[in-house]
């Protein structure tokens, strides 16, 4: 096994003011595009072994069953990938459908799933596209898909499908002031991802 | 990329024009700008009648106040959107590439939403680029139709060949609804295997297993197609009978006590007679759910064991 | 006189970007809080009569800071600077008794010019 790698105090502390940033114009974005406020709450930087990951995420959003999207991500520049899952733990359709402008009776059980892919690309876009362009990257992203829905958030994934060892985790969380939605985006970019984005991280502290 | 290649207007004309996927663009008045060669040929809509034509006059069967929107969204938030067949079969009502073996009428849609940021960062158009996922889409549904039959298989307990006691359950919660709305009998009963255990620990496990086959069996034998058996738990048995009375599953599961307890069970050198105690109930308006059926059904069980085994009682409501 | 100016945020490299961004030849002496509970300490023991003030921290948030200095009728001027520029989060912090509102990542140039329209700064 490969030595696991360590962010010291100040590249975390660096990592975190920077998604706060990104944190704050995505909201700022979400809010404008929503029309409602978006509360924003301090975001949590960590590196995970692969078998801490579902028993972190029990601990951030609690052993509830919850709908969650997943969507690829990486850098057209840098070696950086990584997956942004949206797990959310509160939703209310009717007014979500409403702020995307469904007609009434467009909503089923197909609308409702595209709402949830629709929000996740929203948040997702807004958020790691602001963190990526403070670090200099430009992303991409891949069309997001359905983990499930009504899923326990010790099932979100399969243990042995996680096929790195380590990975760099960003938690923040969005709740609405409508209480239209709640939701946890963390964001997993697992291996050399993580060494690039250090390395990037320095050279910011270093240009301070 | 070499600068020779992309600067070539042709090069890229030519693959916006002959790559297999539609590509559009518009600008924030909803103004088509961009009609390419795929979307012709699949829309029927030559390009010269759509160029600077609004998206939504030229397309009124278009989802317009939801596709507004996602296209404000790229715009505003200058960031890409998708959709996907799975939630929305389509966009623009197309035929697919696969007329005769498709098995469906129009061509299943990926959309990306681009936007395109000019020297400054600013989005004055968006491109939206559609990928027939027909394909994938029918292969999808085989998929899901394998699955539908997995499922089926699994409804089965593997040792006794009727259903397991999730699927039982189910129907059983089926049956009352339908009964509680719709009127009409319904009764249960439920049985178990005198003495299993002792069966077990005396010629092991193989043979207790034998008894378990041989009852479902028997029982399969004696019931009518609309009754429904079910393995309940080890040595536990239900059987829901729709359209019947007290009196009537009374019959029946007298029937079967009597054929268990003639029935012999050989297995290697083993010759084992075998009994069973039954508890019977019918649906009455006190019942609340499926739950108490079964708990009203157990309890007479538990009344048969106490009243020396081998027998069935009915369920009367002093018995809990 | 120096001033006495407060930074209160949880990033020591938030913080020491804006010690970085003030303008050199303001005549401040410079506290430092790692959260609002630390942050309030420092106002009430005459720290901070100038506050460069957080809005997402833990314990205690700038939301939370803002009400105490007006409940206990603390002395000191606030400017909040923060990464939530949603216009509603300004016009709370405004509302709440904050001079002005300076959005992250911090620019010098802005926090000039911001001084100096409060008087702060000739």
């Amino acid at each position: 096994m490969t030595e696991l790698a360590q962010l010291s105090e100040d590249q975390r502390d660096c990592l975190q003011e920077l998604v706060n940033v990104a944190m704050g114009q995505a909201g700022d974005s979400l809010a404008r595009f929503l029309e409602v406020f978006v509360h924003l709450s301090v975001p949590r930087i960590k590196l995970v072994a692969s078998d801490e990951v579902l028993p972190e995420m029990i601990q951030l959003i609690g052993n509830i069953d919850v709908s969650a999207v997943r969507q690829g991500f990486y850098s057209t520049s840098q070696q950086v990938r990584g997956e942004a899952i949206v797990v959310f733990s509160k939703t209310s359709f009717d007014e979500l459908a409403e702020i995307m402008a469904y007609e009434p009776d467009e909503v089923n059980e197909q609308s409702e799933q595209e709402l949830l892919l629709d929000i996740t690309n929203i948040l997702n876009g807004a958020c790691l596209s602001g963190l990526a362009e403070q670090l200099g990257y430009e992303l991409n992203y891949s069309p997001p898909s359905l983990i499930g829905t009504e899923l326990n958030v010790g099932r979100l994934f399969d243990k042995e499908q996680l096929s790195w060892s380590q990975a760099l985790l960003i938690e923040i969380n969005y709740r609405l002031d409508n209480e239209s939605f709640k939701c946890n985006l963390l964001m997993l970019m697992p291996g050399e991802s993580i060494e690039v984005i250090k390395q990037s991280v320095d050279e910011f502290l270093e240009d301070l | 990329m070499s600068v020779d290649v992309i600067e070539d207007l042709n090069f890229l004309k030519f693959i916006i024009d002959r790559v297999n996927i539609g590509i559009i663009i518009i600008d924030k008045e909803m103004k088509i700008h961009l009609w390419n060669q795929f979307m012709v040929s699949h829309t029927n809509v030559p390009q010269e009648e759509l160029i600077n034509k609004d998206l939504f006059e030229a397309f009124p069967e278009l989802p317009r106040r939801w596709f507004r929107k996602k296209i404000n969204s790229v715009f505003m938030l200058k960031n890409f959107a998708f959709t996907s067949w799975e939630q929305r079969s389509y966009l623009f009502k197309m035929p697919h590439n696969r007329p005769v073996t498709g098995g469906v009428e129009t061509m299943q849609q990926d959309c990306t939403l681009m936007p395109l940021k000019d020297a400054s960062g600013e989005v004055q158009y968006i491109c939206i680029a559609i990928q027939d996922a027909t394909d994938v889409s029918i292969y999808q549904n085989m998929l899901k139709e394998a699955l539908t039959k997995l499922e089926q298989s699994s409804r089965i307990d593997g040792l006794t060949q009727i259903f397991n006691r999730t699927h039982w359950e189910h129907r059983l919660a089926e049956e009352f609804d339908r009964v509680k709305r719709y009127g009409g009998s319904l009764s249960l009963i439920m049985f178990d295997l005198d003495h299993f255990k002792k069966v077990n620990d005396t010629y092991g496990h193989l043979v207790g297993d034998d008894v378990l086959r041989a009852t479902s069996k028997l029982i399969k034998k004696l019931l009518r197609t609309s009754d429904v058996p079910g393995r309940y738990g080890g040595e536990e048995f239900g059987i829901l009978l729709p359209n019947t009375d007290l009196e009537g599953a009374l019959q029946v599961a007298e029937r079967i006590r009597e054929e268990c307890d003639a029935a012999v069970v050989t297995c290697e050198d083993v010759e084992l007679g075998f009994s069973v105690s039954m508890g019977v109930t019918q649906l009455s308006d006190a019942v609340e759910n499926h739950e108490n059926l079964i708990h009203q059904a157990d309890t007479a069980l538990y009344h048969s064991k106490k009243s020396g085994r081998n027998c069935v009682s009915a369920y009367r409501p002093e018995m809990s | 006189m120096a001033i006495p100016l407060l930074i209160c945020d949880d990033s020591a490299m938030s913080r020491k970007m804006v010690k970085r961004s003030l303008p050199p030849e303001w005549d401040v002496e410079v506290t430092m809080a790692g959260n609002g509970i630390e942050g309030l300490e420092a106002i009430r023991s005459g720290k901070g009569e100038v506050v460069f003030l957080d809005l997402t921290m833990p314990e205690l948030d700038g939301y939370g800071v803002l009400e105490s200095i007006k409940t206990e009728s603390l002395k000191c001027l606030v400017i909040v600077i923060s990464a939530d520029i949603q216009p509603e989060a300004q016009e709370r912090v405004l509302g709440l008794g904050a001079l002005a509102f300076i959005k992250k990542p911090i620019n010098s140039d802005k926090l000039k010019t911001t001084l100096k329209e409060y008087g702060l700064l000739d």
